[in-house]
């Protein structure tokens, strides 16, 4: 508690400075296609599939991969959690996620190695 | 709190701490796998949030991680941590501490440069575009989203603050959950526990049969003889029937005994009888959900338009339909989707693309999608799990869920169990960290 309350106190001393307001002209680039539906995964497979500490790790694997599993998923006549959340999904809407995921590039803290030790551990645990 | 940094506080009104001083600390600080806040977008605006829960802690961060450093986005929360809702039953069989589930906000404000106020939102100027807060500061905006939770019905007969602590619902987690733990560690063998469930719409539907399940698991171990009654005033089971009614005519059967369509007319706090549509009930142990309504600032401030209780909204925005400019999400807010923290945690990620999308002159994703995934123990080591995926109807306006997506779990399973402490780690990085 008295350590929150510190942290609370010490982002008080940061710089205030006042904003101002307009709205922004047309030059702004649109919002990557597939971001917002593809943002359904981060709540258990991390931002941008980046998995740290929740289930498969997505990023770093190929649009193809994503989208054939997700269809795989759909398909399976016992359903487990994943397997039935893919069946909310359009083969157009599973595409559109795929594509945005295999765009966020695994990042240099993790190697490719790593992804893979992940993934392998990730199977065990759901086997045992 | 000293008088040095109850001025230093003060100081910030009308301000919070700016998103924009802290650009350059946001890309030291922040672990690559989580995300940097984009400096050249050319979005430009000021957002206020009120209420760093489930909703909007998620909507702060994505609302920069998305918007950009131009989105200066100000947090406004009274309290100084978050207490999760979610595995806070587990409080009460002695599995979670309170404090391991306390959530800060020191990253949302270091790794993402959100401008954090500690404070109560008392009014809403929706002509003026600005927030007041009970000790008058107040916050100008361009964009508001309001994401308060819930506030309880007072049951008759619970009027006082004593009634009150000797009858806890233990639904908004905290003290109360602790006071509940601790009236369960205090029970007799052979003893009675009663809870009440109030009629839909209330906070996480499987929620209270969960809380039934891990309370009778934990009596038949430690205080054997002892019964959980439960009185829904549901006509039924409102979630996972099927693992729920295999969990009290099977798993704990004798111990639970679940009486559905019974509402509670009042409760006596100092005889501990519960007055119900069948009948007086005793009980050595009551814990009484009240009827759920949004938050106080909701309601207060003319926003509470569906049944003078909740928020309506416009689900592709979450635009509130009762003033422009103020968005409502998570619990709050009227939708068809259930009032859970994942699903929180996803309108809050579909408000902060309409709002990105809004603020440079775009329209918002026609058809967004929202999904919910829930763990529920049924003992000390096994749990079931329910899922559902909501899309836009543009026929109705509404969310609705596709059926094929939307189901629960054919067995409860000890990898249940332990998915369901994955599930929770990277819902709350998604949403605190
Ligand atoms: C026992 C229990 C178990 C649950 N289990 C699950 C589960 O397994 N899965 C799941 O998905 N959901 C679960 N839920 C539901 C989940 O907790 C809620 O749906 C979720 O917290 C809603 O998020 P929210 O942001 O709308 O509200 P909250 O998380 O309640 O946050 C609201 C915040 O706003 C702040 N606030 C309110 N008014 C003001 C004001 N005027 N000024 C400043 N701050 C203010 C509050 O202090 C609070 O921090 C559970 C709930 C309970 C009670």
């Amino acid at each position: 508690m008295n350590r929150e309350i510190t942290r609370w106190r010490a982002l008080l001393w940061l710089p205030v400075a006042l904003a101002s307001t307009c709205v922004a002209a047309q030059t702004t680039t649109a919002p990557p296609a597939g971001r917002l539906l593809a943002s359904n995964c981060f709540q258990c497979h991390g931002y941008d599939g980046k998995s740290r500490i929740g289930f498969e790790r997505l990023s770093g694997e190929s649009s193809n991969e994503i989208y054939k599993e997700l269809r795989e998923m759909r398909a399976k006549s016992k359903p487990d959690i994943m397997d039935m959340h893919a069946r909310g999904y359009t083969d157009a809407q599973m595409r559109l996620i795929a594509d945005y995921l295999a765009t966020q590039k695994s990042t240099s803290s993790t190697t490719a190695a790593d992804v893979k030790t992940s993934k392998k551990s990730e199977k065990k645990e759901s086997k045992s | 709190m000293n008088r040095r940094d109850f001025f230093r506080l003060a100081s910030m009104a009308g301000a919070g701490i700016s998103a924009a001083g802290l650009s350059g600390l946001v890309r030291a600080a922040t672990p690559a796998q989580l995300g940097t806040v984009p400096t050249n977008t050319g979005i430009k605006g000021r957002v206020v949030v009120i209420g760093g829960g489930m909703a909007g802690a998620t909507v702060a961060k994505y609302l920069r991680l998305w918007g950009g450093a131009g989105v200066l986005v100000t947090l406004v929360e009274r309290e100084t941590s978050y207490a999760s809702n979610i595995l806070s039953n587990l409080v009460l069989n002695g599995q979670r501490t309170m404090t391991s589930l306390q959530f800060g906000y020191t990253n949302l404000a270091t790794r993402y440069g959100v401008g954090l106020v500690k404070g109560d939102v008392a009014a809403i100027d929706p002509v003026g575009h600005s927030v007041t807060l009970a000790d008058g500061r107040k916050l100008p905006y361009d964009r508001l989203v309001v994401a308060p939770g819930i506030d309880f019905d007072t049951i008759p007969g619970l009027e006082t603050a004593a009634a009150q602590a000797k009858v806890p619902h233990a639904w908004k987690a905290g003290t109360q959950t602790t006071v509940l733990r601790n009236q369960l560690l205090a029970m007799k063998p052979g003893g009675v526990f009663a809870m009440t469930i109030p009629a839909k719409p209330y906070r996480c539907p499987p929620g209270p049969y969960e809380r039934a399940c891990v309370v009778a698991d934990w009596l038949k171990k430690n205080r054997p003889g002892s019964k959980v009654i439960v009185l829904d005033a549901n006509p039924g089971i409102t979630a996972e029937p099927l693992a729920f009614a295999d969990a009290f005519n099977v798993v704990h059967r004798g111990v639970i005994d679940y009486r559905p369509g019974i509402s509670i007319n009042s409760i006596d706090a100092s005889t501990m009888t519960l007055n119900t549509s069948a009948g007086n009930l005793q009980a050595s142990v009551i814990n009484a959900i009240p009827a759920h309504r949004a938050g106080k600032v909701v309601i207060d401030n003319g926003l509470a338009n569906v049944s003078g209780r909740w928020a309506g909204v416009d689900v592709l925005t979450y635009q509130s339909t009762a003033a422009p400019g103020i968005h409502v999400i998570g619990d709050a807010s009227a939708t068809t989707q259930p009032k859970a923290g994942h699903i929180a945690n996803q309108e809050a990620k579909i408000c902060a693309d309409a709002i990105v999308r809004l603020l440079a002159g775009r329209s918002p994703d026609p058809s967004p999608i929202t999904n919910s995934a829930c763990y529920s123990p049924i003992t000390s080591d096994t749990a079931s799990w329910l899922t559902a995926v909501f899309a836009y109807d543009p026929v109705s306006g509404s969310m609705q869920a596709v059926p094929a997506a939307s189901g629960e779990a054919t067995a409860r399973s000890q990898d249940n169990y332990k998915e369901m402490f994955k599930w929770f780690n990277a819902l709350m990085e998604d949403s605190f960290a």
